[in-house]
């Protein structure tokens, strides 16, 4: 009878040979669908850039600390002033901690985040600073003093609004819609945030450190447009080698909505 | 209450269904690992838990996409339901997965911050002003509600104590998860498609699905008799039943009966529907006198819809008389469990 070939099976009996073929042929095409398919989208994730977050061991770095309204950390070296982004562990800005340092000379103790020319310092807690009079500041002889602004003059930009932690190596990719999420808890916890522009036709990426029209932080004021394309207008600054968009009034009442 | 669900324990096709499963689930996971680990190494290199939430986000995707062909596949072919008959794990293992990749999200995206991790997930990265602004990963949670909610009631426990109609219900839930998992893709991993193959995946699964549902669905309707409303069903000629088979037959009246011919030359009639988990008996067989469900193996009394003890399950049965070549199956369904006499056909010439 025909039923005979139907090979009928329960789950708790005994498999008939012929359904035994049928499935370790099903196993085998169920292994190799999950290797390809793993492959071939792993394989075609994109690049997140060249952001690093070196947790391996924490570095100690000396200048003049200055909170305006971020806290950076300016160092001299040869090359000129580098200048430094300082932000707490998780997401949260390092205002707190550093603002009691404002203009003094100190040395930063932390992980370097660094993506191209850009460098930051991830510290864990306020014995991370200290003052730097006992040692770092007398090896150099010149510390520096002050670190000038220098005014550049009217700017319109468009890119992405980023916090700048993330976009410079915490995480990969720290941009983007995806990371929407924590770009706002990032920027609401006080961490700078950046208008990355891209050149369209190198792919290279400029970051602007975003404050308000009066000097002050815009992190809290820019956290619900985190991860969108935006066109910002303002003054554009140059502290170290950091470039900043103060925006503009105007500006300031479109974000607000 | 009923000792069914003692007969669902572990056996060995159980656990190599589930070995092959795991293997497949870590293959999946470390190809994925070792792959992006060549492709982005060094400065470039992504961050470990992204690719570990993808990487289990992805396979917890597929896995929830071949649960979902089981189902239409079976019901096409009848080798596939020894998929069908341990699909419960599956179900299970794709939630840990999906789990695991949620727990990373919420670790890695939400914590650490101002904001509470959980609340954060419903209120960060978009708002609820309009749909396209919708956090996509409040989508992905509401998911993970529902696939918890299938995984702790996919126990036989629950299926005896809510009731088959109401589990089947519940488990049903299974689409809008689905569907939830297909918006939650659409609205965040898909804008930003890091992973330039998500919508291949996202549209091939939906086109999997929907297609294997629609032609399991066309089928089905073409396979039943369609009946008049008198009180006698023209089931057809009974000829066409193969021996120790039964052919479903569509009542009309949302009610689906199973006709079953046995020992050459008998026909019984019962409700399509198991009392275990709604299985089609209709697509089962009859072995050593019983009828046999081929979900879970739950057995009945041809006579009387019992399964025979320790087990308390009855179902509906239904007359039948032979007019000609036709069998008939009367409208009305007897009570669960009623004893009717069985239909022998007279002149069985063999064929
Ligand atoms: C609380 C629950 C969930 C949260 C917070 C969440 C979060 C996320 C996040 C942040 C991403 C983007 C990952 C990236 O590319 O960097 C993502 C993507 C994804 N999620 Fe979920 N998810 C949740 C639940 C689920 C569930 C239940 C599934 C079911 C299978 C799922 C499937 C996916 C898929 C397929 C992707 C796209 C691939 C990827 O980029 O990882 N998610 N989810």
């Amino acid at each position: 009878m025909a039923d005979q070939r139907d090979s009928f099976f329960v789950g708790y009996l005994k498999m008939p040979t012929a359904l035994k073929r049928f499935y370790v042929l099903v196993s085998l095409i169920i292994l190799a669908l999950a290797a390809l398919t793993s492959f071939a989208i792993a394989n075609a994730q994109k690049s997140a850039g060249t952001g690093v977050w070196q947790t391996a061991a924490p570095v100690t770095v000396s200048g003049l600390l200055s909170v305006s309204p971020y806290p950076v950390l300016h160092v001299e070296t040869e090359a000129g002033i580098e200048s430094h982004l300082m932000v707490m562990t998780g997401k949260f800005g390092a205002d707190a901690f550093a603002s009691a340092h404002h203009n003094t000379q100190v040395s930063v103790t932390g992980f370097a985040i660094q993506r191209g020319g850009w460098n930051m310092l991830e510290i864990a807690s306020e014995t991370d600073i200290t003052p730097a009079e006992q040692s770092s500041s007398t090896q150099e002889g010149s510390a520096l003093s002050t670190v000038a602004a220098r005014t550049l003059g009217p700017a319109t930009l468009t890119g992405e609004i980023i916090d700048s932690k993330c976009f410079l190596g915490v995480m990969k990719p720290g941009a983007g819609p995806v990371h929407r999420a924590c770009a706002e808890v990032c920027l609401l916890g006080g961490i700078p945030p950046m208008l990355v522009v891209e050149d369209s036709s190198t792919g290279d990426k400029f970051g602007y450190i975003v404050m308000q029209p009066d000097g002050s932080s815009a992190s809290q004021l820019l956290a619900k447009r985190a991860a969108t394309q935006a066109t910002l207008s303002g003054e554009l600054i140059q502290q170290g080698d950091l470039l900043y968009l103060q925006l503009d009034d105007t500006q300031l009442a479109a974000n607000s909505q | 209450m009923s000792a069914g669900y003692k007969t669902v324990g572990w056996n060995r096709n159980k656990k190599i269904y589930d070995a092959i499963m795991w293997i497949a689930i870590v293959a999946y996971i470390v190809m994925f690992m070792l792959v992006t680990g060549a492709a982005y190494a060094g400065d470039e290199a992504l961050s470990p838990i992204i690719v570990m939430m993808r990487a289990l986000s992805t396979c917890a995707f597929l896995m929830l996409t071949l649960l979902l062909c089981i189902g239409p596949a079976a019901r096409l072919n009848h080798r596939f339901l020894p998929l069908l008959y341990n699909r419960r794990h599956l179900g299970v293992s794709t939630f840990i997965i999906a789990l695991l990749h949620a727990f990373l999200a919420v670790f890695w995206y939400h914590s650490f911050g101002s904001v509470n991790p959980i609340e954060s997930v419903f209120t960060s990265g978009g708002s609820y002003d309009t749909v396209s602004d919708v956090p996509f990963q409040a989508f992905g949670a509401i998911a993970l509600v529902i696939l918890f909610l299938l995984a702790a009631t996919s126990h036989d426990y629950w299926n005896t104590n809510l009731g088959a109609p109401l589990w089947k219900a519940l488990h049903m839930l299974v689409y809008p998860a689905w569907i939830l998992i297909v918006l939650h893709v659409l609205g965040g991993a898909l804008q930003a498609d890091d992973t330039g193959l998500l919508p291949i995946l996202v549209v091939g699964s939906v086109a999997l699905v929907g297609g294997l549902h629609i032609v399991a669905a066309f089928r089905r309707s073409g396979a039943d008799m369609t009946s008049e409303s008198t009180d006698w069903v023209d089931a057809g000629p009974w000829r066409n039943i193969k021996n120790n088979r039964a052919i479903t037959i569509d009542m009309g009246n949302d009610e689906r009966v199973a006709l079953f011919r046995y020992d050459d030359t008998k026909l019984c009639a019962v409700a399509n529907a198991c009392q275990h988990q709604n299985g089609p008996l209709g697509d089962g067989c009859v072995k050593n006198g019983k009828i046999v469900c081929p979900w879970h193996g739950y057995e009945y009394r041809p006579e009387d819809g019992r399964s025979p003890p320790p087990f308390t399950e009855k179902i509906e049965t239904y007359n039948v008389k032979v007019e000609g070549d036709h069998v008939f199956v009367q409208r009305k369904a007897l009570p669960r469990g009623t004893e009717r006499p069985i239909i022998q056909i007279k002149d069985v010439t063999h064929g």
